[in-house]
């Protein structure tokens, strides 16, 4: 259950962290009109539940669990949605993630992080204008990491993009708004602001911040503050 | 691939049909139950295959046996046969109710293949009963092995017209959900995000299922319709893994195998037709296995 939850974004990078069962993907479902709520959520001026089709979506657990290929696997949901020219949209959605070569392989054969962008695509193609990505980064490896960064970077110029990530690392230069959540919002605004530990404490105990000179924020594991 | 075993189910099929309407007409009215039961049944099979309900379509075979039973009874009763419109709607009442407990029982709590385990150990145990009571009541009016091997000889005209209603009906879920409902197998949670909504379509397929199984079980007996409802897909997946081409595969490779099983009939009359089905199919699967392992 989420309470008291009100922000907005413009076109830009906010990431949405909070602990495990902080409302981070109940409140993405909300945004996508798959849970109920009270108050508004607006998209683009579409109050309704209309606005989902301006969401692209990528699910917390890109499951695969049937066969199709690549493309099939992004573009057959536009065309679920009836959006315009769905095809032309796929096509374009692959290009940007840099599938397009792969299009006609199974998708079950492409790796974890192919996968996460394959599921980026697919987001793109049903709803581009706002993508909700929940934990993007999970079971990827460093290098499928790097690449996601890489691309969201791409994509952030031109659209909102909602990201939730329990880990707090990331690129600084990344996020241009941080959302902490913990059932509520706890802080909103740039990372500097909101990653500081008098806020962070409210929810996380045992954390240390920290900024590396590649321009990485980082806050880890405090072990030396847990009391054992 | 895709276009090359549909010529070629196209081509055996209408060399079956010549052949039974100018050789052996007795058969030709059994080859059109035959063919339109397996594309119908073949539609539903990747279904089945992909959203991981194979044990339940095998169920089907049980399913489908009680529910005959149960409806011979009352058909016997007011002395119709089993070729009757009251025989077709009793067995698809039954199986439907079946079926449905089958969900129901998985509302209940338990994982899908122990509700379908419950549900099939009842109507085991169901089955046991019924074939008491006819034999007791009706030994003289009904067999009980027609309803597991099927009548197929017997199939005139009468019987395809009965038939077709119920494999329309059936036919009508893969045709406008069938793409959508392969997808929701395939992400389940993103299906949900786009306006599909599974459980609802697992209770549409599950009627739909019910009524292409009523509407073969006079002529493929109770078994035979289970196999169909698997072998098809599960051979199709081998073929291509293209989603938007399981279910055309599926009845192409179920058609050329309806049309097999014609010709193998006509040379080994003790093959009968719905065994030789089987035995086509199952020659399809395994002659894709190597073509599945160049795909992989």
């Amino acid at each position: 259950m989420l309470e008291d939850v009100s922000f907005s974004a413009g076109r830009e990078f906010v990431l949405v962290a909070g602990p495990n069962g902080a409302g981070k993907t109940t409140l993405f479902l909300a945004i996508l009109g798959q849970v109920p709520h009270r108050g508004e959520i607006c998209v683009e001026e579409l109050c309704g539940e209309e606005r989902a089709a301006k969401v692209g979506y990528v699910p917390q657990h890109v499951r695969i669990e049937a066969e199709a290929t690549v493309w099939e696997y992004v573009y057959l949901p536009a065309r679920f949605r009836k959006i315009k020219a769905a095809e032309r949209a796929a096509e374009e959605a692959l290009k940007a993630v840099e599938l397009y070569a792969l299009r006609d392989k199974p998708v079950t054969t492409l790796s974890g992080g192919q996968r996460q962008r394959a599921a980026i695509a697919r987001a793109l193609a049903t709803g581009g204008d706002v993508l909700l990505l929940d934990e993007p980064m999970a079971n990827v490896d460093p290098q499928g990491r790097v690449e996601l960064m890489t691309l969201l970077r791409e994509l952030k110029k031109d659209r909102t993009i909602l990201m939730t990530s329990h880990e707090l690392t990331f690129p600084s230069d990344l996020a241009d708004k941080v959302l902490l959540l913990n059932k509520r919002v706890v802080a909103y605004g740039p990372p500097d602001a909101v990653f500081r530990e008098e806020v962070l404490m409210k929810i996380y105990r045992y954390v240390r911040i920290a900024k590396t000179p590649a321009g990485f924020i980082c806050v880890t594991e405090d072990y030396g503050a847990h009391p054992h | 691939m895709l276009i090359l075993i549909e010529a070629l189910a196209a081509a055996s099929a209408a060399a079956a049909f010549v052949h039974a309407y100018l050789y052996a007409p007795l058969l030709f009215w059994p080859l059109v139950s035959l063919v339109l039961s397996a594309a119908v049944l073949a539609a539903l099979s990747p279904l089945a295959v992909s959203r991981r309900m194979t044990f339940l379509a095998h169920a089907q075979g049980h399913s489908i046996l009680t529910a005959a039973l149960a409806a011979a009874i009352p058909a016997a009763a007011v002395a119709q046969s089993l070729a009757s419109p009251l025989f077709y709607l009793a067995t698809l009442l039954f199986i439907i109710v079946l079926n449905l407990l089958v969900l129901f029982t998985e509302r209940l709590g338990f994982r899908k293949d122990v509700a379908t385990g419950v549900v099939m150990s009842f109507q085991l145990t169901a089955t046991v009963v019924l074939l008491y009571v006819i034999r007791s009541l009706y030994a003289t009016a009904l067999d009980p092995l027609s309803l597991i091997t099927g009548e197929y000889v017997l199939i005139t005209s009468q019987d395809v017209l009965i038939q077709a209603p119920l494999l329309f009906a059936s036919a009508l879920f893969p045709l406008f959900y069938g793409v959508k409902y392969l997808y929701a197998a395939v992400d389940e949670a993103f299906a949900q995000a786009v306006g599909i909504n599974p459980k609802l379509l697992d209770r549409l397929f599950v009627v739909a299922m019910s009524l292409a199984v009523a509407a073969s079980v006079y002529a493929l007996g109770s078994l035979i319709p289970a196999v169909l409802l698997v072998l098809p897909g599960a051979a199709a997946s081998r073929y291509s893994h293209r989603l938007t081409e399981q279910m055309p595969l599926s009845v192409s490779l179920a058609v050329l195998s309806a049309a097999a099983a014609h010709f193998l009939y006509t040379i080994l009359p003790w093959l009968w037709p719905s065994a030789a089905l089987g035995l086509a199919l199952l020659v399809l699967l395994v002659a894709a296995q190597p073509l599945a392992r160049r795909c992989v």
